[in-house]
C-alpha cells in the first residue's frame, strides 16, 4: 500500500505520518513550500527591504524548508519513504504527485476542501485508534468502481484489525441487494458522519478519522 | 477579464471623479473637498496595494496637483521634507551595521548566555529584537535576526511551542521596540516631522524616548509572559545556538560600533541641527570610515518606502493646510461626542485595528490628520498626545500574518501557522490599546504633555 503525504506549513500531518508508517508499505512526503507565501513575503518586503535583502531571505526560507522536509524522514521506522520538495500552489502540486506516482490514498490530519478534486482516496486522520470503519455509499451506479473501493477499505480495515461497515445513503432495495454481497451493509447513515448531497459535502467530525473515498 | 488590482485601481479613481461632481458641503472649500476625495483614494490604495505602495505613495503626491489643491511646488517641496532625509540616513546607517556583521556577534553572544531556558530563550529574543529594532528598521532586523533565531529553534522538534514562541517572540520583538526611538521605524520621524510641521511643535529624540519607552517596557514583557502562557515552551529542551569561531571584533564592527554610539549621543545631546542632519552625518561617517561604499547604499536604499512618506506628507499636510482634518473632526463628533479620552482611545484603537489590514506607515499617515483634527475641535485633547498615540499604535499589527512585514517574514519560515498568531495577537492589540492609552493619560501628563 502506497501513500501520499503533502506536508503545508500550516498544519504538520504528525497523526497522518506515524499511521502511515505502521499501516503502508511506501510513503511518500511531498514537501510544499506555498509559492504564495513567498510572493506575499516579495509584495509585502519589496517596499521595505532591498532587493539582495529579499533574495537573501527567501533563499534562506527555500532552503530551511527544504532542511525540515528532509528531517521528516526520520519518523519513519518501518515504511519506505521518500520525501520531494516543491515550491508551488499546494493543491496543484499534489495533483501532480498523485498523476505522477499514483499512490493509494492521501493522508492528511485536517480536512483541505481542495484536496476532494484530487483523484485519489483523503484518509484525514485524528491519529485515535480505530476500532471501526464506515464506509459510505451515495450510488451503486459505477458498482465495479465501487467494490473496487470496497476491496482497498477492506484492505485497509485489515492492516488496522478493525471491523468495516458500509452504509449506503439511499436505502434503496436494488442498491442494497447489489452490494449486500460484498460486506457488512447498513442503510442509513448513522452518528455524526454523513453525506450532505450528492456532491460530495462532507461535514468531516472533529477528532474522528475519515477516508474519503 | 479585469484583474482584480486594476479593478481597485479603477474604483479608487471613480472616487476621485464622485468627489468632483458631488456639491461642496457647508464649512469646507473645494480644495479640502478634493483633498478629502484623496484621502479616500490613497486609502484605498493603501489597503488593496492594486499598485505599489510607493507607487501608492506617488499617485497621493501627484492627485493633488493634477485636481488643483496644491502646485507642483508646493508639493516636490514636501518631499524634501527632513523626515524623508532621516529616513535616507537611517537607512545608510543600518546597512553599515548590516555589512559589519555587528548584528550577529551581538545576537549570538546574548542567546548563548541564555543558556537552556526555553522561557529566558523567548525572552532573550524579543529583547534582542526589541533592542536592535531601537536603532534600526524593525523590518530589516526580522530579516537579519531570521537565519540566527531559525538556526536554534531548527533543531527542536516541529510540535515544539519554542518554535511558536520563538518565531512569534521574534515578529513581536521587533514590532514593539520599533517604536522606542525615531531610529526604529519611518513612522515616528514622520510623526515629529508632521507635528513641526501643522502644530509649530518640535519633539527632539530624547523626548520621543521619554514617551515612546515606557510603552516599550511595558509591552515587551507582558508580550513575553502572554506567548510563554499560551505556549508554554518545554522544559530541557536544548537550545543550539550558531556557533561561530570566536573573533576579536574587526575594524569595521568598532568603527559602526563607535559611529552608532556617537550618532545616537548627538541626537540626544544635540539639538540645534535637528535629528535628519545628525542622521546624515552618521551616514556620511560610514562612507567616511570605509565600512559601506555607493554600491552598497544602492543596494540597500528602499526607494519604495521613501516614495511612500513622500505621499503620506502630502496627504497629512494637504488635509491640514485645506482645513479637511478639522471640517473631518468636527463631523466625528456629532456622533462620538466629546470626551477626550473616549476619542484618544478610539484613535488608539482604529489605528490598531486599521494597521492590521494595510502597510503602519499608511494608517499611521491616514489617521494623523485625523486626530490632529479633532484635538483641534475638542477641547482637553493635545495634538501631541493624539498624534504620538496614533504613530505608537500604529506598529502593534500582532494579529495578522499580513498585518507588517515583521509577520510575514517569521511567518514564511513555517514555525507557527497564521491561527496562532490570530490567538496570540488578537489579545495582545487590545492590551496594546490599553497600554497606549493608560500612558498616555497617566504617565504623559507628568511629563508636561497634555
Amino acid at each position: 500500500m502506497k501513500c501520499l503525504i503533502p506536508v503545508h506549513q500550516e498544519s504538520f500531518p504528525k497523526n497522518s505520518i506515524k499511521r502511515a508508517d505502521s499501516l503502508c508499505d511506501e510513503v511518500e512526503i511531498l514537501y510544499v513550500l506555498d509559492k504564495k507565501i513567498i510572493e506575499k513575503v516579495e509584495d509585502e518586503a519589496s517596499y521595505i527591504l532591498p532587493t539582495h535583502a529579499i533574495e537573501n531571505l527567501e533563499e534562506f526560507v527555500i532552503n530551511m524548508h527544504k532542511q525540515e522536509a528532509e528531517k521528516t524522514l526520520s519518523e519513519f521506522k518501518r515504511a519506505h519513504a521518500t520525501v520531494s520538495f516543491v515550491v508551488g500552489e499546494f493543491y496543484e502540486s499534489v495533483a501532480k504527485a498523485v498523476l505522477k506516482s499514483a499512490p493509494d490514498m492521501i493522508m492528511q490530519d485536517s480536512f483541505m476542501r481542495g484536496l476532494l478534486s484530487v483523484n485519489a482516496p483523503l484518509w484525514v486522520d485524528s491519529g485515535k485508534k480505530i476500532k471501526e470503519c464506515c464506509m459510505f455509499i451515495s450510488s451503486v451506479k459505477m458498482l465495479a468502481r465501487t467494490k473496487k473501493n470496497i476491496e482497498f477499505a477492506e484492505e485497509l480495515c485489515r492492516r488496522l484489525n478493525s471491523k468495516l461497515y458500509i452504509y449506503y445513503v439511499p436505502g434503496d432495495e436494488a442498491g442494497l441487494s447489489a452490494l449486500r454481497p460484498l460486506g457488512n451493509i447498513v442503510d442509513r447513515p448513522r452518528g455524526e458522519l454523513y453525506i450532505m448531497s450528492r456532491e460530495h459535502h462532507i461535514k468531516v467530525p472533529r477528532k474522528k478519522a475519515v477516508l474519503i473515498l | 477579464m479585469i484583474k482584480k488590482k486594476n479593478l481597485y485601481l479603477l474604483i479608487a479613481i471613480l472616487v476621485l471623479v464622485i468627489f468632483y461632481f458631488i456639491p461642496t458641503p457647508a464649512g469646507l472649500t473645494y480644495q479640502g473637498k478634493m483633498m478629502l476625495g484623496v484621502l479616500v483614494f490613497g486609502a484605498i490604495l493603501f489597503v488593496t496595494e492594486a499598485i505599489p505602495l510607493g507607487m501608492a505613495g506617488l499617485a497621493v503626491m501627484v492627485a493633488p496637483i493634477l485636481l488643483s489643491i496644491s502646485t507642483p511646488k508646493e508639493v516636490f517641496a514636501l518631499f524634501g521634507n527632513s523626515a524623508v532625509f532621516f529616513l535616507i540616513g537611517a537607512f545608510i546607517i543600518a546597512a553599515g551595521f548590516q555589512k559589519s556583521g555587528l548584528h550577529e556577534r551581538i545576537a549570538i553572544r546574548i542567546l548563548k548566555r541564555v543558556g537552556d531556558s526555553p522561557k529566558k530563550f523567548i525572552l532573550a529574543i524579543m529583547l534582542l529584537a526589541g533592542g536592535l529594532s531601537l536603532i534600526m528598521s524593525e523590518h530589516g532586523v526580522a530579516a537579519l535576526l531570521l537565519p540566527i533565531v531559525a538556526y536554534s529553534l531548527m533543531k527542536i522538534p516541529e510540535s515544539s511551542n519554542l518554535r511558536k514562541g520563538g518565531m512569534i517572540g521574534l515578529a513581536y520583538g521587533c514590532s514593539i521596540g520599533s517604536i522606542g526611538t525615531l531610529l526604529g521605524c519611518g513612522r515616528n520621524p514622520y510623526t515629529v516631522m508632521y507635528l513641526q510641521q501643522t502644530a509649530g511643535i518640535y519633539i527632539s529624540f530624547t523626548q520621543w524616548i521619554m514617551l515612546a519607552m515606557p510603552v516599550v517596557a511595558l509591552m515587551l514583557p507582558i508580550g513575553w509572559l502572554w506567548l510563554t502562557h499560551l505556549y508554554p515552551p518545554e522544559k530541557n529542551t536544548k537550545i543550539p545556538v550558531l556557533s561561530v569561531p570566536e573573533k576579536k571584533l574587526s575594524a569595521s564592527e568598532k568603527k559602526v560600533a563607535i559611529i552608532l554610539i556617537f550618532t545616537v549621543l548627538a541626537l540626544i545631546f544635540i539639538r540645534n541641527w535637528g535629528v535628519a542632519v545628525v542622521v546624515l552625518l552618521g551616514a556620511l561617517a560610514m562612507f567616511v570610515g570605509g565600512v559601506i561604499d555607493w554600491k552598497d547604499v544602492e543596494r540597500t536604499l528602499p526607494w519604495g518606502i521613501i516614495l511612500l512618506y513622500g505621499g503620506a506628507i502630502t496627504l497629512g499636510a494637504g488635509l491640514y493646510k485645506t482645513g479637511a482634518s478639522d471640517w473631518l473632526a468636527s463631523n466625528i463628533i456629532k456622533f462620538t461626542g466629546t470626551n477626550p479620552y473616549v476619542l484618544l482611545f478610539l484613535l488608539i484603537a482604529i489605528t490598531i485595528l486599521i494597521t492590521e489590514f494595510m502597510s503602519n506607515t499608511a494608517a499611521v499617515a491616514l489617521m494623523l490628520p485625523i486626530g490632529a483634527g479633532l484635538a483641534s475641535v475638542v477641547s482637553g485633547l493635545n495634538v501631541v498626545v493624539t498624534s504620538v498615540a496614533i504613530a505608537l499604535a500604529g506598529g502593534f499589527a500582532f494579529m495578522f500574518v499580513i498585518g507588517t512585514p515583521g509577520n510575514l517574514i517569521t511567518y514564511s519560515t513555517g514555525f507557527y501557522s497564521s491561527k496562532d498568531l490570530l490567538k496570540t495577537g488578537a489579545v495582545l492589540d487590545v492590551i496594546g490599546m490599553v497600554v497606549i492609552f493608560l500612558i498616555a493619560v497617566t504617565l504623559w501628563p507628568l511629563m508636561g504633555v497634555w
